[in-house]
């Protein structure tokens, strides 16, 4: 077990995001967790990656560490792009060879370029490189796909798997497209205001995108939509 | 090269009818002299509008180094200290708000007829823009960053020197171009409320004198220093923003 939180609840003042959350995550698995807009994913993961505390309960975590994939790649334009993945060395955190991280993601041709002068699916291989970087036993992304146009978007998904495959990491993935998470994850936790539902993906590995077309997939997006309360209900 | 063509075109049309127009009406030169004698003005007092152009300029550059650097300073302590931002920062606005006309002859009374109240008066007019500049840039770092150096164990510390200062730099070096400006006004201005050296005492003695031409070097001198002065301030900005720059 990697994540175990229990009866996790947030409040700001007297809003309430969510209260008695339980879930667990186990080690190198691949979780998804979608949920209707407003329905407090991101702070979830937050709380998890510890930017946020609960207001109650307990997300334990043992000894692990985290790495955070932002929604947007948030890269220091000054910087050339081996210095952005090398960001948190200059933190002070233990990190491996850039190198490594460079031809992991890809990126070996443009070490010396600037932010700007990337792409944005590229942009977002360097924020994904950067929190990788310091090896973090669990991955957490944030929407890190939702501001690509979708053929870039498919083609880092494709990537994602392939690294997260290479890497073993433990990977917690907010987003809001079902099929994203379907194609993606081992397991989804679907968050709504009735609270937290898992739903098993049961896609082998590894995943292709001709999957994208099977029957087994598409039962599966539809069962997450009656999850989710959506009109194919 | 292309882009100065059209108003370099217009400053010789314009240079060209002033010189035509005196001496069609012949305008007396003491009331308004025609750009000849002005370059005339230039060649015979060369040597000594070279000096006064140096002292106005160390002036102002003086002052320009000290107002910025306080202001940065301001500004730092200003972010960090909030109740240091409330009880001061109505002063700072106070002592802007007080024209440096004003206050000039009483800088004057306490740094002396050197350079020290004119670099004082600079230095009052380029800390202000400075200050609001560099306050607006380390507020202007989008919270995600924030939550990057967080979610990878930034202290406060690197936060802010890893990330907002170098961050607030388009904001600072917008706000040094305008000091850069400022601070020859500001020099200018000391040397009006009592001096022996520099442009401005040389445009206030030529005043004087009705030496109207040496009066028309000496304020074409001064705008020559503040445009070179802020060249040079534009030329450090490309030269260390170039990811800004390019960005745009």
């Amino acid at each position: 077990m990697v994540i175990h939180a229990r009866q996790v609840a947030k409040a700001y003042g007297t809003t309430k995001v969510f209260d008695n959350l339980s879930f667990r995550i186990r080690k190198g698995e691949f979780v998804s967790i979608i949920g209707t807009s407003g329905c407090g994913k991101t702070t979830l993961l937050r709380m998890i990656g510890g930017l946020l505390s609960p207001t109650a309960g307990k997300i334990d975590m043992g000894t692990h560490t985290c790495g955070f994939v932002f929604q947007q790649p948030v890269l220091l334009p000054w910087k050339t792009i081996q210095d952005n993945i090398q960001l948190p060395k200059e933190l002070g955190k233990s990190v491996s060879a850039v190198e490594d991280m460079l031809s992991l993601v890809k990126l070996d041709h443009v070490k010396d370029k600037l932010p700007h002068q990337l792409s944005g699916g590229m942009q977002q291989r360097v924020n994904l490189a950067r929190a990788l970087i310091t090896n973090p036993g669990i991955l957490l992304m944030d929407e890190p796909f939702s501001s690509l146009d979708e053929i870039t978007r498919e083609k880092m998904q494709d990537e994602l798997i392939r690294i997260w495959q290479q890497s073993k990491n433990t990977v917690a993935f907010v987003t809001h497209s079902i099929s994203e998470a379907v194609y993606l994850s081992d397991r989804v936790l679907v968050l709504s205001s009735k609270g937290l539902e898992e739903v098993d993906v049961p896609l082998a590995r590894p995943r292709t995108s001709k999957m994208k077309q099977t029957k087994l997939f598409h039962t599966t997006v539809d069962r997450l939509q009656r999850v989710l309360g959506g009109r194919h209900a | 090269m292309r882009s100065y063509l059209p108003s370099a075109l217009l400053v010789t049309v314009v240079i060209g009818l002033w010189e035509l127009i005196v001496r069609v009406f012949a305008v007396p030169a003491y009331l308004f002299p025609p750009p000849s004698l002005v370059v005339q003005a230039l060649q015979d007092h060369a040597a000594t509008l070279a000096q006064h152009f140096g002292i106005t300029m160390l002036e102002s550059v003086l002052g320009f180094g000290m107002g910025s650097l306080l202001g940065i300073v301001l500004a730092t302590v200003f972010f960090h200290v909030r109740a240091v931002k409330e009880s001061t920062y109505p002063l700072a606005i106070a002592i802007e708000s007080t024209p440096t006309v004003a206050l000039a002859p009483l800088l004057i009374l306490w740094f002396g007829n050197g350079i020290w109240a004119k670099v004082a008066a600079s230095a009052l007019l380029c800390f202000f823009p400075v200050l609001v500049g560099c306050m607006k840039g380390f507020n202007a770092v989008p919270p995600e960053a924030v939550d990057l150096f967080n979610s990878m164990g930034g202290s406060k510390a690197h936060i802010f020197t890893k990330l907002r200062f170098p961050h607030s730099l388009p904001y600072l070096f917008a706000a040094l171009k305008v000091a850069s400006s400022l601070a020859v006004i500001g020099a200018i201005v000391g040397e009006f409320a009592g001096a022996d050296k520099g442009l401005g005492y040389v445009i206030v003695t030529s005043g004087y004198l009705l030496e109207t031409p040496t009066m028309f070097a000496a304020i074409l001198l001064t705008s020559v220093g503040g445009m070179l002065f802020f060249g040079l301030v534009a030329l450090l900005d490309k030269k260390i923003l170039h990811w800004h720059c390019a960005e745009d």
